[in-house]
């Protein structure tokens, strides 16, 4: 193990954006920690074997997606779609000209974004990790990942949208 | 390419990054230039990628999570390296007591080798370890009958000294498969809580054993704690042993 890849500093440079990955694909604190706290105990158990250091970022976001995909014990496997073969099924985007965008509500939206498209999502907002390597750490095809971005996009957009709808206020409800 | 198309293409594009956009993404950029309606949709789509990037990013994790992991991960490897080591111990126990069985029993767990010495080493442990006669009686004569009629040897001649001996039972036991006769016999020495045999006479056919004594005087010796006097006679092989001085055995003979 190279001098920059000791357990302490691996952990200290990326525990936040591993966190915010497994809520973005839990949403919930516990969970989270759970997954984030298992993936660094392989990481400390099995990281030794890795040895190219530019790889520890994708090791460890893929590490905490299969512990996320096994805890879920997932029995159904999302179909594989290449982004051509259904470009022509793409929602329109739908406007956010002179929206005011709120955060909670772009976080709540996300929850209730189809399961399949969050780790996608996730990854391509939370970190500047290339497509090829989203594809790496999901462990689906490049076109896969395009098209699970452009249709999960799609869909945080109309959600928004039709919340922002019901509440313009920006849902400060009582 | 179509407006449409440059918008299906940009929805992917992430104005963040540094990286050089691919030559599909740059084509579609260059459009901006001359399309007003696709840059103003696109400054505002720029506009929601970089909210929801700041929203998913403004997620924190809690309090001192990062001191958790690192206690927690660094507790979880020491308990961890307990069950090792555990797991270790519980098996250097377990070859420590397959040796000790091997030495033991060894030579029933490998193949025993079939010689004169083998079998004598057997029997006599046979007769250190006897806790059960198939037949208790002091009659020889029914011990010669019950020997018959479990296949084992029965027409062998007892030593002259063995007739002023009381007789305690037998055993019809096996040596390579092979029936063995082994008839007990106490001397009238005293004998240890729950012994009632102290000396041991076997028989067996001569052509079981490959390298049996030819002579029919007895030759002695000492085999595990027992003395023992061995002679071959009428295709008989005979064993005799005790625990007892060798003067003993050979007032018996």
């Amino acid at each position: 193990m190279g001098p920059g890849l000791d357990f302490e500093s691996v952990v200290a440079r990326y525990y936040e954006p591993l966190y915010q990955f497994a809520f973005s694909l839990t949403h919930a604190e516990a969970d989270a920690c759970d997954l984030t706290q298992e993936t660094f105990f392989v990481w400390g158990t099995k990281g030794h074997q890795l040895r190219d250091e530019s790889k520890v970022k994708t090791w460890l976001f893929t590490t905490l997606h299969r512990q996320f995909l096994q805890s879920r014990r997932r029995q159904v496997r999302f179909p594989h779609e290449e982004l051509g073969a259904v470009e022509a099924q793409l929602p329109a985007i739908p406007p956010t000209a002179g929206r005011q965008i709120d955060g909670r509500q772009i976080l709540a939206a996300l929850q209730q974004v189809d399961e399949v498209y969050r780790a996608p999502l996730a990854l391509f907002y939370l970190e500047d990790i290339a497509y090829k390597d989203i594809a790496e750490i999901l462990e689906i095809p490049m076109g896969t990942v395009k098209s699970r971005i452009a249709r999960g996009i799609a869909q945080l957009q109309r959600l928004v949208s039709d919340k922002q709808t019901v509440n313009p206020a920006g849902g400060n409800q009582p | 390419m179509t407006r449409e198309a440059a918008k299906q293409i940009l929805l992917l594009h992430r104005p963040w990054l540094d990286t050089p956009p691919d030559t599909e993404t740059a084509e579609a950029l260059a459009m901006l230039e001359q399309d007003a309606a696709l840059r103003a949709w696109f400054e505002q789509h720029c506009q929601w990628q970089r909210a929801v990037r700041n929203s998913v990013r403004a997620v924190s994790p809690p309090e001192a999570f990062r001191e958790q992991i690192v206690s927690e991960c660094q507790a979880r490897r020491r308990s961890m390296s307990r069950r090792k080591l555990l797991a270790a111990a519980t098996t250097i126990l377990l070859i420590g007591v397959g040796i000790e069985a091997y030495l033991l029993f060894g030579d029933r767990i490998a193949p025993e080798e079939v010689t004169f010495a083998a079998y004598e080493r057997r029997m006599g442990r046979d007769a250190l370890r006897l806790y059960r006669m198939d037949l208790e009686t002091n009659n020889l004569t029914t011990i010669r009958e019950f020997l018959a009629t479990r296949q084992s040897p029965a027409n062998y001649e007892l030593p002259p000294g063995l007739s002023a001996v009381k007789a305690t039972g037998c055993v019809a036991t096996k040596w390579q498969g092979r029936p063995v006769s082994m008839i007990c016999f106490n001397t009238g020495k005293p004998l240890q809580p729950n012994q009632s045999s102290d000396l041991f006479l076997f028989v067996m056919a001569e052509d079981h054993l490959p390298d049996a004594p030819k002579s029919q005087i007895p030759t002695f010796a000492k085999v595990n704690q027992l003395n023992v006097a061995r002679w071959s006679a009428g295709g008989n092989t005979y064993l005799l042993a005790t625990e007892h001085a060798l003067e003993e055995l050979q007032k018996n003979l």
